[in-house]
């Protein structure tokens, strides 16, 4: 038969099928379905994982996955299934986006007693981590990984500039003065710009810029309200310290996000703002011979309030199917699985995403590089997760009035306040539109 | 004057007129150059999309300007056609493509010898409307598509695309005025035979067609195949996308890419090109009849 | 009897058509204009608004916007892509054999791609910083220019992208025009001593007018769609500022899940695409006579 049907609903069929025959069979296998989003290199090494998986527990639990979509709302998605009760079992959810999950009714929670059944604890993740995936002190989401942003460096135009210690670590970077008056003895001592990033891609530069405000102090949203009060000036101030950079000709203007990547790699630009999920790009033109010393470390502290940056992690939820509860043997399987991909969580972690687990983590700190590691406590404790509004996460409304305002107010294209104004009342109408 | 004669004068006065063209022409000769340089301009990006494909990604990004791959490597080609779902969107692309163009050229062929051959009331009124339908543009209803595809239960799978690009009114009104031109006594001999519609059009009619089908076949499938607005509202999940929009949509989540992407483009866009190598006569031929020109 | 049995006939060979035309055509154009009657979400029920949508559309900013940058693609696009095919086409016509099927294939190889393999190549020519085209938009402007990310610059580089791909079409109609004008006609008028420019406005122009009517005509309703390229270019960039109208339809029913008034945007669409093309065409046929 031509696949005219639905994936989706094929999934949800096959499932069912699968269902109906354990039934008949033998009652010892559990069918369990798997939704997440991951592709590239991501999808390849999550697909491993899977099959090893698979193989293990042959008999017992058997993971059937569908890669569902990418970009555009997956939770969505998911929000719909489960409110007609076909939602996957498991599904792999944006650590960020669970409280909204949570407030849509589409997770269920995972108690303490279910943790233990399978061997974990809230102990094991870091405090940041649990406390994004709670709701009211309720757990919703097991973290699976973190990324943050982080500053990739040139160690040898650093050293160069007498910014790199003898620890191997940056000094004299922190407060405004002193970052931009760093970058101007970079390019001082030879490199074309201080530092690069993706000015011209308003995802990625969501993610500068919510780093920066962050370290502010401010609030993006907060009951209900956009920027309210003083938030809306360190919203501005913090666009200011972008704008800054890119005015004293210390970071390129309207630049694409490979073209960051490649101006860095190229070695004439001596540091650049990403997410750590370039790690492996890093790692493997090193290993082909064609990028010099490098090494990473946290955005500096601009405003003198502590480090902060922009995170987001992938974690596992268990979606609410409504009117199709889960059996007890199900729910139980399920969360073996969980336990499983979080124990394995290091082949997953490959893909230069922070790690999980403490106890994994632990595990590590004999692996190169050994430096990335070595920040890892510090790149946890500052993590800022994407304000907690359905109009967050990649191609939702936030991330659209980042390219409309953000974007040309940082390139100076804009008035940063006139920006600011313009942004605070698109997204409050569209927040108060929610109701 | 006879024939013959005519067609001996024409001869003997274009040659004439292609000496005076070599004699004295600079405008010509200025049109000639214009041309020429303009066609090299107008494929230099395509062969400049060839060359960084073949490169490896660190020569790319290296300064300085490289017509010729210094290391000629096809890794980018690799790594696109074993790390995406390339070959599952090329898959899609081929099932809705074809598809449409066989659905478009059955109904129009049908539709397109009714509205000609049989006398039947409203017909004027129905061919009105189909010329009225031209001006109501197709993108403008991507919302109700995408809800009537929804409520039929059809998004993310072949149907859903398939459905609302069945819309080529150019296709029936050639057709039309394809059998509008057949002689009447075809017709008449065939209905003192005592040949009915069916015969008439499938024995008579259809093997007359052959050429025109042909044409606008491949123009239906150039057009599905390169269709973009649809295809990318209608695939959420990768394995569903056409390689047209799988090709924007999906990237890589990391690293330099200039040579992958422009390896996903040489390969995506490589149908195309071979299509056109081979059936260049027939799209021109399409092109010619879809715009009403009588070559 | 016959006549009832060629109306049969006539219905069934009718019904694929009908069917696909009810079906994709005619009912969503219907569920359209109602849809743009009531304030509603994409997907749900939502409630009667009246004539809501359109008094919001009159007012609204972003649908000004939306329009002026629809017009100006077309402002941008489709004389000068007129202008280039007829003078392409003239200059095809002059070549013969092997070397008029290259140059031609030059010039329509661009037409048969898709239109993110035509954003691709693009996007890789004029990169701000590796772009092989840069140093051309360097001499002309002073410096490297991010054209997909200045407002400015944006719709002439997407009308640029948009010329190349599309002019092949052109030339082609262009090409069978020119064949189509007697030898006899042009010859006999160049032996008479008529000059080239002569030759050009007393006997090619009026016998290319009408497929240059054409021409204009099929790039004016094609443009004024414009989405595809347009989102391409300005993805994760100043949307707002640089989108088209079809676009605009797209953002509000997909991402800010607007149904009821992205139909009410829709059906503004339609009715400027049916005005301007049937103006047009009334234009175009009284000059032409």
């Amino acid at each position: 038969m031509p696949r005219l049907s639905s994936r989706l609903v094929a999934g949800v069929a096959a499932a069912m099928v699968g269902g109906w025959l354990g039934v008949g069979q033998a009652a010892a296998q559990q069918n369990v379905v798997w939704w997440d989003y991951s592709g590239g290199g991501d999808g390849v090494r999550l697909k491993a994982l899977l099959a090893r998986f698979n193989e293990e527990n042959a008999g017992r639990i058997a993971i059937t996955n569908t890669t569902l979509e990418w970009g555009t709302p997956y939770s969505s998605k998911i929000q719909t299934s489960a409110a007609i009760g076909t939602a996957s079992d498991i599904a792999l959810y944006h650590l960020a986006r669970s409280s909204t999950g949570v407030s849509t009714g589409v997770l269920t929670e995972i108690t303490d007693t279910e943790l233990a059944s399978v061997g974990l604890s809230k102990d094991d993740f870091d405090p940041a981590q649990v406390a994004a995936a709670s709701v009211d002190g309720k757990l919703y989401a097991i973290p699976f990984d973190l990324h943050p942003v982080v500053v990739y460096h040139n160690a040898e135009r650093l050293c160069a500039a007498g910014l790199l210690g003898e620890d191997g670590r940056t000094a004299g970077m922190d407060g405004k003065e002193a970052f931009s008056a760093a970058l101007q003895t970079l390019v001082d001592n030879g490199a074309r710009c201080g530092v690069t990033t993706a000015t011209a891609d308003g995802g990625t530069l969501w993610r500068i810029y919510y780093s920066i405000f962050s370290q502010t102090g401010g609030s993006f949203f907060e009951d209900g309200k956009f920027l309210p009060g003083d938030n809306f000036q360190k919203a501005v101030d913090a666009a200011e310290v972008l704008r800054g950079l890119i005015d004293s000709g210390l970071m390129p203007a309207q630049t694409e996000y490979v073209t960051s990547i490649a101006l860095f790699t190229s070695g004439a630009f001596a540091m650049h703002i990403n997410g750590l999920w370039e790690l492996p790009t890093m790692v493997d033109l090193q290993r082909k011979g064609h990028l010099f010393e490098f090494g990473a470390m946290l955005i500096p502290d601009v405003f003198g309030n502590g480090h902060a940056h922009w995170c987001d992690g992938t974690s596992f939820v268990i979606p609410a199917n409504a009117g199709n509860p889960m059996t007890p043997e199900k729910r139980k399987a399920v969360l073996e699985v969980i336990a499983w991909f979080v124990r394995h969580s290091l082949d997953w972690a490959d893909a230069g995403y922070i790690l999980p687990c403490r106890q994994v983590a632990d595990q590590v700190q004999h692996l190169e590089p050994q430096s990335f590691y070595g920040i890892f406590p510090e790149l946890v404790a500052a993590a800022h997760f994407d304000p907690q509004t359905p109009l967050a996460g990649p191609a939702y409304p936030i991330y659209d009035a980042v390219g409309d305002f953000i974007l040309p107010a940082v390139n100076g294209e804009m008035d940063t306040v006139a920006a600011f104004t313009a942004l605070r009342d698109r997204l409050q109408a569209l927040q108060d539109a929610l109701k | 004057m006879t024939g013959a004669t005519a067609t001996q004068a024409a001869r003997l006065l274009a040659a004439a007129a292609r000496r005076r063209r070599l004699r004295v022409d600079p405008m010509g000769a200025a049109l000639t150059a214009l041309t020429l340089v303009a066609a090299l301009a107008f494929f230099f990006p395509l062969y400049w999309a060839l060359v960084t494909t073949v490169k490896p990604e660190v020569e790319v990004v290296r300064p300085g300007l490289r017509l010729w791959p210094e290391t000629f490597t096809l890794e980018a080609c690799a790594f696109v056609l074993t790390n995406s779902r390339i070959l599952v969107w090329y898959l899609n692309s081929v099932v809705t493509s074809v598809a449409v163009t066989l659905l478009v050229i059955l109904s129009s062929l049908l539709a397109g010898y009714a509205l000609s051959q049989i006398a039947f009331p409203g017909r004027r009124l129905l061919y009105g409307m189909i010329l009225a339908s031209f001006i109501v543009p197709i993108s403008a209803l991507i919302v109700n598509h995408f809800l009537l595809v929804h409520r039929l239960g059809l998004l993310d799978s072949w149907a859903g695309i398939v459905l609302p690009q069945l819309i080529h009114p150019v296709v029936i009104i050639v057709y039309k005025q394809f059998f509008d031109a057949i002689p009447k006594e075809y017709r008449e001999a065939a209905v003192v035979d005592g040949a009915g519609h069916f015969q008439l059009l499938f024995r008579i009619f259809l093997p007359m067609t052959t050429s025109v089908t042909a044409a606008l076949a491949i123009i239906t499938l150039i057009s599905a195949w390169n269709n973009f607005l649809w295809p990318f509202l209608a695939q959420n999940s990768q394995e569903m996308m056409n390689v047209t929009v799988g090709i924007t949509q999906v990237r890589e989540a990391y690293g330099i890419r200039y040579a992958r992407e422009t390896a996903s483009a040489v390969i995506a866009g490589l149908p195309m090109v071979m299509l056109n190598l081979v059936f260049q006569r027939q799209i021109t031929r399409a092109i010619v009849l879809s715009g009403g020109i009588k070559a | 009897m016959t006549r009832r049995r060629d109306m049969a006939v006539a219905f069934i060979l009718l019904l694929p058509f009908l069917a696909i035309y009810g079906v994709a055509f005619v009912y969503p154009t219907i569920d359209m204009v109602v849809l743009s009657l009531r304030k509603a979400p994409l997907i749900g029920a939502g409630e009667w608004a009246g004539l809501d949508n359109y008094v919001r559309l009159a007012g609204d900013r972003l649908f000004r916007i939306a329009t002026r940058n629809t017009l100006w693609f077309v402002a941008l696009t489709a004389p000068a892509s007129t202008v280039l095919a007829l003078l392409l086409a003239m200059g095809v016509a002059r070549l013969r054999g092997w070397l008029q099927a290259a140059v031609l294939a030059c010039f329509f190889l661009p037409f048969m791609l898709p239109v993110s393999v035509v954003y691709l190549i693009w996007h890789w020519i004029l990169d701000t910083h590796f772009g092989i085209a840069q140093p051309i938009v360097a001499a002309v402007a002073g410096r490297s220019v991010s054209i997909f990310r200045t407002v400015s610059t944006f719709m002439p580089g997407v009308a640029f992208v948009t010329v190349w791909a599309t002019v092949g079409f052109s030339v082609l109609l262009f090409l069978a025009g020119l064949r189509s004008i007697p030898q006899e006609t042009s010859e006999a008028a160049r032996l008479d001593g008529a000059g080239r420019i002569a030759l050009f406005r007393h006997v090619t122009w009026p016998l290319i007018w009408p497929v240059t009517a054409l021409v204009l005509t099929i790039q004016l309703i094609s443009h004024l769609k414009v989405f595809d390229i347009v989102y391409l270019f300005n993805l994760r960039g100043r949307v707002d500022e640089t989108m088209s109208l079809v676009q605009y339809v797209f953002r509000l029913a997909f991402q800010q899940n607007d149904g009821g008034y992205a139909a009410t945007v829709a059906v503004a669409i339609l009715v400027l695409v049916a005005v301007l093309s049937v103006l047009q065409f009334q234009l175009l046929r009284s000059r032409g006579q």
